[in-house]
């Protein structure tokens, strides 16, 4: 039997017993933490590689969302929202299939979820958790206006050699980023998280692509969906198995692969 | 009406009496019907008597009507006895006056029976006219006053809605839940004793009525006790309200929905939670509330606080609650500090019972 090893995730303490109540009955689930915040969130599932996470969508400080926009798309474990959201929301998650319990929590509901986790971890081909869910919150967000997203515009100019920027169509407003400020990014499926001083910008594209866009000098490979703009690493932590973490900015943490260390390592030296 | 009759009495006497006594000729022709113009012109003082003693007591009608039949009837007897004797003449003719006054008074008796007939009639149709119209506009009563009862449990609705935010309710309930689902028996018990009464203190306390504000705390308590229990260390309190405060009087649940905003947008909104707290003064015979928490501190920007102003909903609230209780004599104030939390400060006139 596979052990899931889980952490959860509520603002709420009541909340929290609860749940931690719910899966104590359940043998195959080992409760590795608990997070009270979406920072603490962060930071757990750096730290201990979870494969679950049972993840409250309203919190103080990054909600649920914001936990998983911040999580690099590499070692994003199965996530499990718990919500008392409104229904338009549901349903974006019923489109993107992102598993989710409705509080109250019911026993019923919070077992089935363990066994999809159960059946998607035996699955388990590198699996990309992040996807679906950026798919739904991308929904959520562009909901109010689905026209409006398909005017196109040009992305870039390859003339442009001033200052390169990353066009972002967002609700109503499209944003442009210049390169130099954006520090780190994160494919998802065929979306890509742009974090840019402690926000998270999602674009419909695919990490190859904006490959293409970026500047090679500074952007570099840090994971298999992951990249990392140098000028933003302030701290080089290494960690086992010859992995590293790199402090990136204020907040952003991002995990380097073993695969990828020797980018690290030249920059390093 | 009246010539119909008359012309009808005329062409039934012509075909009975004259044609039964084969007298066809044109003097007798001319005499039923001058008969019968006379009787149109001798029932015309009759018609008159007849309007003029309408509201008269039944008795006295009765008698006043038979008297004038008879005497009109007579007088018509008369006239047509003597039109008889001229027209046609004839010796014996006055042997045979009770005869012609017999049938006179009959046909001012009949005449008296259809005037009242049509005139009842007519009554009844005008009186069902005014029974519809009336029964018409004690249905369109009945209908605003329906509409009005509606506006108004509305309103009351609106009201406890208000009081009452359906989401604590809801958040409550899912934390005895929990509460059950760990074990703790007494907290649970507990908190469902607190909800009841707080439930019990909003349903029976009409938004308008005054209470002490001691009396006020304790449901706030109640409510505050619940809202720790969710929230655990995140939520601390500070309360400072003088003796003389407490026996003031405050519409009820004015400080609560004021709190629930600072619950709302502030301890909810924070990983640290934050700091609500209450201070009561009396201050030149006024009553001087004020409530703050701490903010978000620096990571809530001006244009956040006024769009977060969705605070300003509840709070507009009670505003007019204070407008229709004190008009003009009271202070609703929200200031933004620059720890970034938000004080609202009430000053009503001091009102307090007389200490027993």
């Amino acid at each position: 039997m596979n052990i899931l090893r889980t952490i959860i995730v509520d603002d709420e303490p009541l909340a929290r017993d609860m749940l931690r109540a719910k899966l104590n009955k359940i043998p195959q689930v080992e409760i590795i933490a608990e997070c009270k915040n979406g920072r603490e969130a962060i930071a757990a599932t750096m730290a201990l590689s979870p494969d679950l996470l049972f993840l409250d969508i309203q919190m103080p400080g990054i909600d649920g969302f914001g936990v998983v926009e911040k999580i690099q798309s590499d070692i994003v474990p199965l996530v499990v929202f718990t919500t008392a959201f409104e229904q338009y929301a549901l349903d974006a998650f019923d489109v993107h299939a992102v598993d989710y319990i409705l509080k109250p929590l019911d026993a019923e509901r919070i077992e089935r979820a363990v066994k999809r986790a159960e059946e998607r971890l035996a699955l388990e081909g590198e699996s990309d958790n992040k996807h679906s869910i950026i798919g739904a919150i991308d929904s959520i967000n562009t909901r109010v206006e689905s026209e409006q997203s398909a005017m196109s515009f040009p992305a870039q100019s390859s003339e442009d050699k001033l200052e390169r920027k990353v066009v972002i169509k967002e609700k109503d407003d499209i944003t442009l980023l210049k390169q130099a400020e954006i520090e780190w990014i994160d494919a998802a499926g065929d979306y890509v998280c742009l974090h840019v001083d402690g926000v998270t910008h999602i674009k419909r594209s695919t990490l190859k692509s904006l490959l293409d866009e970026l500047d090679p000098e500074i952007f570099k490979r840090v994971h298999r969906s992951t990249i990392v703009n140098l000028n933003f690493i302030e701290k080089v932590i290494p960690q086992a198995k010859g992995e590293f973490i790199l402090m990136l900015g204020e907040y952003d943490q991002v995990k380097v692969s073993r695969n990828y260390r020797d980018v690290i390592k030249r920059f390093i030296d | 009406m009246q010539l119909c009759f008359w012309l009808f009495l005329a062409v039934i006497s012509l075909f009975t009496l004259t044609l039964w006594y084969a007298e066809l000729g044109w003097s007798h022709i001319s005499h039923t019907l001058l008969q019968s113009m006379l009787g149109l012109l001798m029932s015309m003082p009759l018609y008159w008597v007849f309007i003029r003693i309408w509201d008269k007591p039944a008795l006295v009608r009765l008698v006043i009507s038979f008297v004038c039949v008879f005497l009109v009837a007579l007088i018509w007897t008369l006239a047509r006895m003597y039109l008889f004797l001229l027209i046609i003449g004839s010796d014996n003719l006055w042997a045979e006056f009770g005869g012609w006054f017999f049938s006179s008074i009959f046909v001012f008796l009949c005449w008296a029976g259809f005037f009242h007939g049509i005139k009842y009639y007519q009554l009844l149709q005008k009186e069902h006219l005014i029974m519809l119209a009336a029964e018409a506009e004690a249905r369109e009563e009945q209908l605003k006053r329906m509409t009005a009862q509606t506006v108004a449990r509305d309103a009351k609705i609106k009201m406890l809605r208000y009081q009452l935010n359906p989401h604590f309710l809801c958040n409550t309930l899912n934390a005895i839940n929990s509460l059950i689902e760990i074990e703790a028996p007494e907290r649970a018990q507990l908190m469902t004793v607190q909800l009841s009464k707080f439930l019990r203190y909003s349903l029976d306390h009409n938004p308008d009525t005054k209470l002490a504000l001691a009396h006020e705390l304790n449901a706030l308590n109640l409510y505050l006790e619940i809202e720790k229990t969710r929230f655990g260390d995140r939520l601390t309190l500070e309360f400072d309200i003088s003796d003389e405060a407490r026996s003031a009087h405050v519409p009820s649940l004015l400080i609560q929905p004021i709190i629930e905003n600072s619950m709302k947008h502030v301890i909810a909104q924070s990983e640290e939670g934050g700091t609500i707290s209450l201070l009561a003064r009396v201050v030149d015979k006024q009553l001087v509330l004020e409530l703050s928490d701490t903010g978000l501190g620096g990571q809530v920007s001006k244009s956040k606080i006024n769009r977060s102003s969705g605070r300003g909903v509840g709070l507009s609230n009670i505003d007019e609650r204070l407008k229709v209780l004190y008009e003009k004599n009271y202070t609703f104030e929200l200031t933004i500090m620059p720890t970034g939390g938000i004080k609202t400060t009430i000053k009503i006139p001091y009102e307090h019972l007389p200490t027993r």
